[in-house]
């Protein structure tokens, strides 16, 4: 499948977290975790494994996750997270070795609620402008506000070039400069 | 137990005839008529999109820069001056800001963005750094400071 494919199909959207999470305190998104696995099945022997050595550390070591474990006959391993927003990730861990598990409970136990997407974006802020965003008014006077209409100085044409005569008198005025600083550096 | 007959041999081919259709079908589904639904007629029309989807890549740089030159070209007419005189007035002045900062200043900081128009402006009038003429009003330069 393309990159294109893979997106459309997955969506996109914009980096974000759940409540503002992490700007004051941290709070961590898994909500509960379910271990469900074959108790004779080869391909769960891993799981089993994990659930014999890691287990219960990790139980301990986030006491918020609620840890669901599920011996079901002639299912195939997996894991499926659930988050406080509602959000779910499911993971096959079929004929995965117990290191396998850690890294994936691992990835679980980061992950906040929301889908894998594409980022649009990299960066996000909900207050893009600190001088406020351009207006139509932003770069005019505000005298326009009181103005009485019609107002002939407003309504009158703006000129876009400037007239033979503005040149000429600009003309004379940095002729007169030059005069002047050439006077001034040979005094 | 084991089978031991001919039919081990006998080899489960193919059978993912439906789920590479529906693969192509599901990109054509905001296509018109017979090619959203057909795969024969679909998949000349998925490519061709997926196609330009990858020309565009290239395309969508050149478009999305020429978008932010005009962005910044409306600010610098509604201020009075012209981006090109923007540009040189930034390469004396050492001010590094490339396009994309340039726009996102004149939508989001527009005071910032106005205070790079009058410096434009001043430089145009007399230069900044020469001992001719008066300073410009409302100019800090570093020899001042």
């Amino acid at each position: 499948m393309t990159t294109k494919t893979w997106n459309l199909f997955w969506g996109s959207n914009f980096v974000r977290a759940p409540l503002q999470n992490g700007v004051g305190r941290y709070v961590q998104q898994l909500q509960r975790i379910t271990f469900k696995f074959c108790k004779t099945h080869g391909g769960s022997k891993g799981m089993r494994e994990y659930i014999e050595k890691e287990l219960i550390g990790f139980a301990r070591e986030n006491p918020g996750v609620v840890v669901y474990v599920k011996p079901r006959r002639h299912r195939s391993p997996c894991l499926k997270a659930e988050y406080l927003n509602g959000g779910e990730e499911y993971i096959s861990t079929h004929v995965n070795t117990c290191e396998d598990i850690v890294k994936w409970v691992e990835y679980l136990r980061g992950r906040s609620g929301y889908p894998v997407e594409r980022l649009r974006k990299y960066h996000h802020t909900d207050y893009p402008s600190i001088q406020g965003p351009w207006t139509p008014w932003i770069h005019r006077h505000p005298g326009i506000n009181i103005k009485e209409y019609p107002c002939e100085e407003l309504s009158a044409v703006q000129p876009t070039e400037i007239s033979a005569t503005q040149k000429l008198l600009e003309l004379y005025e940095q002729q007169k400069q030059q005069q002047e600083g050439v006077g001034s550096t040979t005094s | 137990m084991v089978i031991t007959s001919p039919t081990l041999f006998a080899r489960a081919r193919g059978g993912d005839r439906f789920w590479k259709r529906r693969r192509v079908v599901s990109l054509s589904a905001h296509f018109y008529g017979r090619k959203r639904n057909c795969y024969t007629i679909a998949i000349k029309y998925v490519n061709r999109a997926l196609r330009y989807n990858t020309l565009a890549r290239r395309l969508r740089k050149s478009d999305v820069r020429e978008l932010w030159t005009t962005r910044i070209s409306a600010a610098c007419t509604e201020l009075g001056t012209k981006y090109p005189d923007m540009k040189i007035m930034m390469d004396d002045s050492s001010i590094a800001l490339n396009r994309n900062m340039l726009q996102n200043l004149a939508i989001w900081e527009p005071r910032s963005f106005r205070a790079l128009a009058l410096l434009t402006k001043s430089r145009q009038e007399v230069g900044l750094n020469s001992l001719e003429g008066p300073s410009p009003a409302g100019v800090v330069t570093r020899g001042m400071l």
